[in-house]
C-alpha cells in the first residue's frame, strides 16, 4: 500500500480514534473510521473542490492557551473547540487532535446533509424512472439514505435543454446536472482538455461545450463519474436498467494497457462497458474505444460452423466441420500445418496452441500483430510512468496504440500525485490534487510524428522511427539533444518506444536501447503490438525451424488461422485448405475451407500479459455466441480432426501448462493482476508491418434504424394537441392509488 | 392561480408553441419537443385536463438550443411561461392575461417572439466560435 509520509495524526471520528496519515482529508478520516458521510463533487482522482456541500460535518480542534499548553475543560479534559459552522469534510484537512462528528452522532450535521440534500432536489426533474442512471444513481441513494423523503418546494423546476447529443457516444441532459463540476475538472485535470464547462450563473447554471462537440479519447470516462443521469453512455442509451445487467468484471484486450473493465451483458448482449478501478494499471480512467468499441460483440455474429460445399459455405455443426477438416487435411503432413492466432488469444490459448503445435512436429506457429526486437532493457510499470520526471515518448502515436499511457504520462507531467491509499480503498479526497493543477511540460519529450500529446510536450522533434533511437544517442539537432539531456539529468527516467520504432526494428535497436537505458538509467516501456502479444512472445510463439510463419503464410500447404483476417489485411489465403475461427465473417472466412464460431474476448476465462508484464485476469460475461469456441476447445476439434489427442483440453491443464511452463500461476490472479518482469520474451523477424489502429472498423458503434428520441412538435400541431392517450373519466370515488 | 386563469395558460402555451413553430421554421431553426409533463408520463389513471403534454421546447440550429420555451406543470405554485436564451443569461418570464400571454404588463406578442430569434441568432452570429 502507498501512504504519504509524514508522522501520523490523532484524529477522532465519532468517538473513534484514529491515526492517519498526515494531510488525510476529513472525509477520508470518517471513512476510515467506518463511518459514512455523503458526497457528490468529490472524486477520488480529482481535486476536491467542496462544491456540492454534501459532506458536512462537525469538526473541531484542540487550541493551545497562552502557557502553551493544550486548554482544558472543567473536568480537565482538553478542550475542542468545533468551528462554528459545519464543515466540507471534503475539503477540509484532519489535523492532530481534531474530533469529527458526523449524522450518526450530531443532530447538527444529519439537519445540514438533509436539507442540503433538499436543495439539491430542488431543481432537479423527475426523470428517474424513465434515467438510464436510475438505480445505480448517487443522487437517488444519498437521498434515500440522507433526506428527509418529503418536498416542501412548490414551485416550478429549472428548465433547460434535455438528451442533447454532446457526441456520438455522450449524452448531456443539462436539467439532472446538479452542478458538482466533476466533469469539468475531469477534462480539465485528466487528459488535458478544457472543452466542457458551466454556462451561466445561478440557477441557470448549465454544462455545454463551445467546441462543437466533445473529441473523441477519453471523453466516456465523464458518464462513469457524472453522479447523475445527466450524462450518459449514448451507445448504451435505454438498452437496460443497471440492476438488469450482469455485470462482468474482465479486462479489456483491445490494446496492451489491460485496463479493468466491466462489461454490463443482457439477455446475451453486450450491452454496456465501464470502468473499474486498477490503481496500478488505468486508475478508473478507460478510453473511448474500450467503452464505446463494443457492438461488434453483439452485432453480425457467426454462431455456427460453415464448412465448403461445391464451392460455397454451408451451416454445419462441429461433427460435420471436423469431418470436412479431416477430409481436407488428409493430404498434409500435420508438420507443415501453419497455426496463426490473434495476438489478443488468451495466455490458456497460447499454451495449448503451443503443445499442439509440438505434438503436430510443426515450426510454422506464429502470433500478430508482433514485432520482431526484443529488448532487454529494464521494463517500466504504469506506475513508473505516472513518477517519472522525464518522459520521451519515441515513434508512438499512443493514441492509437495503447491510450492509457497518454494519460498516465499527463499524470507525470502534474506532479505524478497518486491518491492516497487507505483501508476504505483510494483517498475520496486527496487535498494533494488541485484544481487547475500547474503541469511541466518541459518533463516530456516527443520524437516522432505528431501525435495527440504533441501539444502536451516541451520538447518536441520530428522523426521517423526507424533510427530514432541511434539519433537520440548522438544527437544531432538542439531537439534531439534536449530530449537526451532530459532524460541524463532526471532520476527516474522513461523511455516510451512505440510501432515507428519498434515496427522497423533493426537488430541493432535492442543494443541500442540497453545503451540508452544504461546511459541513462531510464526505464523502458515498449508497447507491443498487440494487446497479448507480451504473452504470446513469452510462450514463444514464435515461427521455428526456418518457418515462414505469418508472413509466408501464401506458401502454407494448409493453415489454422484463428481471428485473423490476412485476406482483408491484403496479405492473401494460404494455398492449401484453410481453416478460419472467427467471430464474424471477415473475408478471409468467406474463402476458406471451414469456419469455426470463435468467441470474443468478452467471453472467455483466461489471462492476458500487458505491456508492462503484468499478469490479468480475463472473466466471462454472459453473451450469445451460439456455437462458438475458445481457441482451447477449437484445438482439440482440430487435434481431433488430426488424430490426435491434445495435451492441453480445457482450463484447468492449461493452466497447469503454463504454470510448467513459465512457472506463473494464473488462476486466482489478485485483482490488480501480477507484475512479472522475469519472463523472457522470445522474438522473431516478424515480416509483415502493422500499422496500430485502435478503431477497427467493426468497432463503430451500429445507429439503430428508426430509434430517434426526439418528436418534432410540428406533429403535435398537426394533430391539433391531441392528446395520444386522454380518454375523460369520472374521479373514482375513494381515491386511486 | 385561479383554475380560470390555469386554462388560460395552458390555451396561451399552445398558442405560443404554433409560433414558435413557425416563427423558428421562417428563420431555418429546428423545434424540438425538450420534455412532456411529469404529471401527465406519471398521472396513471389520474384525470387530465391540459391542452397539451408539452411542457418544454427547444428552438435550435445544428442540434443546439438556442432558446428553451417551457410552462410550469399544473401543480405548480405561481406557475408561467418562461423563455431562456441558452448561454445569453436571458430569461423571460411570462404569465397569463386575459388577452394572451403577458410580460409584466406588456403583452407578449408574436412580434416580440419573432423579436426575440432575431436577437437570439444575432447574438449566435457573433458568437466567436
Ligand atoms: S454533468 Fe454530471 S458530472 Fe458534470 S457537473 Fe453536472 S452532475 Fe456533475
Ligand atoms: S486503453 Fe487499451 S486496454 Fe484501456 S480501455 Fe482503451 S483499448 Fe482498452
Ligand atoms: S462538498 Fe461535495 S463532497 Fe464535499
Amino acid at each position: 500500500m502507498r501512504r504519504p509520509t509524514g508522522g501520523p495524526v490523532k484524529v477522532t471520528v465519532d468517538g473513534i480514534p484514529l491515526d492517519l496519515p498526515a494531510g488525510t482529508s476529513g472525509i477520508d478520516a470518517v471513512f476510515a473510521a467506518g463511518r459514512d458521510v455523503p458526497y457528490f463533487c468529490a472524486h477520488s482522482y480529482l481535486s476536491p473542490v467542496g462544491a456540492c456541500r454534501m459532506c458536512l460535518v462537525e469538526a473541531g480542534t484542540p487550541r493551545k492557551g497562552k502557557d502553551g499548553e493544550l486548554e482544558k475543560d472543567e473536568n480537565g479534559e482538553v478542550k475542542i473547540f468545533y468551528f462554528p459552522k459545519p464543515m466540507a469534510s471534503c475539503t477540509m484537512q484532519a489535523t492532530e487532535g481534531m474530533h469529527i462528528k458526523t449524522a450518526a452522532t450530531s443532530e447538527v450535521v444529519a439537519k445540514s446533509q438533509a436539507g442540503m440534500m433538499e436543495f439539491t432536489l430542488i431543481n432537479h426533474p423527475l426523470d428517474c424512472p424513465t434515467c438510464d442512471k436510475g438505480g445505480a444513481c448517487e443522487l437517488q441513494d444519498r437521498a434515500f439514505e440522507y433526506g428527509y423523503g418529503a418536498s416542501r418546494f412548490g414551485f416550478d423546476r429549472r428548465h433547460a435543454d434535455k438528451h442533447y447529443p454532446l457526441s456520438d457516444f455522450v449524452i448531456l441532459d443539462q436539467e439532472r446536472c446538479i452542478h458538482c463540476k466533476r466533469c469539468v475538472r475531469y477534462f480539465e485535470e485528466v487528459p488535458g482538455q478544457e472543452v466542457l464547462d458551466f454556462i451561466e450563473r445561478g440557477g441557470h447554471t448549465f454544462i455545454d461545450t463551445q467546441e462543437g462537440g466533445l473529441p473523441t479519447g477519453f471523453s466516456g470516462n465523464i458518464t462513469d463519474i457524472c453522479p447523475v443521469g445527466a450524462l450518459l453512455d449514448n451507445v448504451a442509451r435505454f438498452r437496460g436498467r443497471n440492476w438488469e445487467y450482469d455485470h462482468t468484471p474482465t479486462t479489456c484486450t483491445l490494446c496492451p494497457v489491460g485496463c479493468a473493465i466491466t462489461v454490463d451483458a443482457r439477455n446475451g448482449r453486450l450491452e454496456r462497458i465501464v470502468g473499474r478501478e486498477n490503481r496500478d494499471v488505468n486508475e478508473m480512467w478507460i478510453c473511448d474505444a474500450g467503452r464505446f468499441g463494443h457492438s461488434f460483440a453483439s452485432e453480425g455474429r457467426l454462431t455456427r460452423p460453415l464448412i465448403r460445399e461445391d464451392g460455397k459455405l454451408r451451416e454445419a455443426d462441429w461433427d460435420e466441420a471436423m469431418a470436412a477438416m479431416n477430409r481436407g487435411l488428409a493430404g498434409v503432413h500435420p508438420s507443415h500445418l501453419g497455426l496463426f492466432v490473434a495476438a489478443d488469444s488468451t495466455l490458456e490459448e497460447g499454451v495449448a496452441l503451443e503443445r499442439l503445435a509440438a505434438q503436430l512436429g510443426t515450426g510454422n506457429v506464429d502470433h500478430w500483430p508482433r514485432y520482431a526486437a526484443q529488448l532487454t532493457a529494464p521494463t517500466a510499470t504504469l506506475t513508473d510512468v505516472a513518477q517519472a520526471d522525464a518522459v520521451v515518448v519515441i515513434g508512438a502515436d499512443l493514441g492509437e496504440e495503447a491510450p492509457v499511457v497518454e494519460l498516465r504520462i499527463l499524470e507525470a507531467l502534474r506532479g505524478g500525485i497518486l491518491p492516497t491509499e487507505f483501508d476504505h480503498g483510494t483517498a475520496i479526497a486527496d487535498l494533494r490534487l488541485t484544481e487547475r493543477p500547474a503541469r511541466t511540460p518541459e518533463k516530456l519529450a516527443v520524437i516522432g510524428r505528431e501525435s495527440g500529446l504533441w501539444r502536451h510536450a516541451g520538447i518536441r522533434a520530428a522523426s521517423n522511427g526507424h533510427n530514432a533511437v541511434a539519433r537520440l544517442l548522438r544527437p544531432d539537432t538542439d531537439e534531439l539533444r534536449a530530449a537526451l539531456a532530459l532524460l541524463e539529468g532526471a532520476k527516474q527516467p522513461v523511455v516510451i518506444l512505440g510501432a515507428d520504432v519498434l515496427g522497423s526494428g533493426t537488430e541493432a535497436l535492442a543494443a541500442q536501447v540497453s545503451e540508452l537505458a544504461s546511459r541513462t538509467g531510464a526505464k523502458v516501456l515498449a508497447i507491443p503490438a498487440g494487446a497479448n502479444s507480451a504473452g504470446l512472445a513469452a510462450l514463444g510463439l514464435l515461427p521455428r525451424d526456418g518457418a515462414a510463419g505469418y508472413a509466408g503464410l501464401g506458401d502454407a500447404p494448409a493453415a489454422f488461422l484463428s481471428r485473423l483476417d490476412p485476406v482483408g489485411q491484403g496479405l492473401g489465403l494460404p494455398r492449401g485448405f484453410t481453416v478460419v475461427h472467427d467471430t464474424h465473417l471477415t473475408e478471409t472466412a468467406k474463402r476458406a475451407d471451414v469456419v469455426l464460431p470463435a468467441v470474443t474476448n468478452y467471453e472467455k476465462r483466461g489471462t492476458t500479459v500487458n505491456l508492462e508484464g503484468r499478469f490479468l485476469a480475463l472473466e466471462q460475461a454472459a453473451l450469445e455466441a451460439g456455437e462458438g469456441a475458445d481457441l482451447i476447445r477449437t484445438l482439440t476439434a482440430l487435434a481431433g480432426a488430426l488424430g490426435v489427442r491434445p495435451g492441453v483440453r480445457g482450463l484447468k491443464s492449461a493452466q497447469a501448462a503454463l504454470h510448467e511452463r513459465l512457472g506463473v500461476r494464473v488462476d486466482g490472479l489478485p485483482e490488480r493482476g501480477a507484475l512479472n518482469l522475469n519472463v523472457t520474451r522470445a522474438a522473431a523477424p516478424a515480416g509483415v508491418p502493422y500499422t496500430p489502429q485502435l478503431w477497427k472498423p467493426r468497432m463503430r458503434p451500429v445507429t439503430r434504424e428508426g430509434e430517434t428520441w426526439v418528436e418534432r412538435t410540428r406533429q403535435l400541431v398537426e394533430e391539433k394537441w391531441a392528446l395520444p392517450m386522454y380518454v375523460p373519466q369520472p374521479v373514482q370515488p375513494g381515491g386511486d392509488d | 392561480m385561479a383554475n380560470s386563469d390555469k386554462a388560460a395558460l395552458y390555451r396561451q402555451w399552445v398558442e405560443l408553441l404554433g409560433w414558435l413553430e413557425q416563427e423558428a421554421a421562417v428563420r431555418g431553426l429546428s423545434t424540438e419537443k425538450v420534455a412532456d409533463f411529469p404529471d401527465y408520463i406519471y398521472r396513471m389513471e389520474r384525470p387530465y385536463d391540459l391542452p397539451t403534454t408539452v411542457m418544454s421546447v427547444s428552438v435550435g440550429r445544428g442540434g443546439q438550443a438556442l432558446l428553451v420555451a417551457a410552462v410550469s406543470p399544473r401543480h405548480v405554485d405561481l406557475g408561467g411561461v418562461s423563455l431562456r436564451l441558452m448561454g445569453g443569461s436571458k430569461h423571460w418570464h411570462l404569465h397569463a392575461g386575459e388577452g394572451g400571454l403577458l410580460e409584466g404588463k406588456r403583452p407578449f406578442t408574436r412580434e416580440r417572439l419573432g423579436a426575440l430569434l432575431d436577437g437570439a441568432l444575432q447574438g449566435r452570429s457573433t458568437l466567436a466560435v
